[in-house]
């Protein structure tokens, strides 16, 4: 089965959110998005929705089978 | 000012909370990852069986053993990683997953002793002529160890397959 990556810890960090309150807003544990950030665990497909809903963004936004591109590498990018 | 039957009711609350049932009844008990504790539980708890089985003359000694390892492994499902069926606190998707996983672990370890050990039983009684008092004295151990496999083996496999996540 390929890695599911993600990047729950940027669109967190970007809204100032910490991992219980989306924990909270999403019902499971603090630990669990944890766990999901470092990539120690797949979510179910209603738990990533839940996740893209409470951020407003479409799910293929957090989540991909292909690693995402670096913020630094997305600015170097944006810059040229 | 309190007087003195508030202070001894708060007393009380306070010497309840110290014992952690207050905090196992909410769900809102700190469980911990245990590496090596379930290691501990399961040598010497297989130390004592083995004792049971090879010296019929030392069996009480190797009940003794297979004890110790039974009192630590029965502490393991109430302060470690995984959410006991019925928790008071939030068991989500991982929880549940991590527990399915660890507990098919311990279900299997206890079925593949439970085999070898009723046949290893078995012959040894018919090899060596055991009289029944014997015969049920290492099954006895067996049984105990069993649930020593049980409560330690879920515990193990959590706390191997996960890292522990801090606070952010």
């Amino acid at each position: 089965m390929p890695a599911l990556h993600n990047r729950i810890a940027l669109f967190r960090a970007e809204r100032g959110m910490s991992r219980r309150a989306l924990a909270d807003a999403v019902g499971v544990n603090p630990q669990t998005i944890g766990y999901l950030e470092r990539g120690d665990y797949a979510p179910s497909l209603e738990l990533g929705m839940k996740i893209a809903e409470q951020f407003g963004a479409p799910v293929e936004f957090l989540f991909s089978f292909t690693p995402f591109e670096s913020v630094a590498a997305a600015l170097r990018r944006a810059a040229d | 000012m309190p007087n003195l039957h508030d202070k001894l009711i708060h007393g009380l609350d306070r010497a309840s909370e110290r014992t952690g049932i207050p905090a196992l009844a909410r769900g809102s008990i700190r469980r911990r990852h245990f590496r090596w504790l379930p290691i501990v539980a399961l040598l010497v708890a297989s130390a004592g069986l083995m004792l049971a089985f090879v010296r019929t003359d030392l069996s009480e000694a190797g009940f003794g053993l297979l004890m110790i390892g039974f009192a630590i492994a029965v502490m393991l499902p109430i302060l470690g990683p995984l959410k006991p069926w019925g928790s008071a606190g939030i068991v989500d998707e991982f929880d549940r997953t991590m527990r399915a996983r660890a507990m098919l672990a311990g279900f299997a370890s206890v079925a593949i002793a439970a085999m070898i050990g009723i046949w290893f039983a078995m012959g040894l009684a018919l090899l060596e002529s055991w009289p029944a008092i014997t015969l049920i004295l290492v099954l006895r151990s067996l049984s105990f160890y069993l649930l020593v496999l049980y409560s330690a083996v879920p515990t193990l496999h959590a706390s191997w397959s996960t890292d522990p996540i801090g606070e952010d």
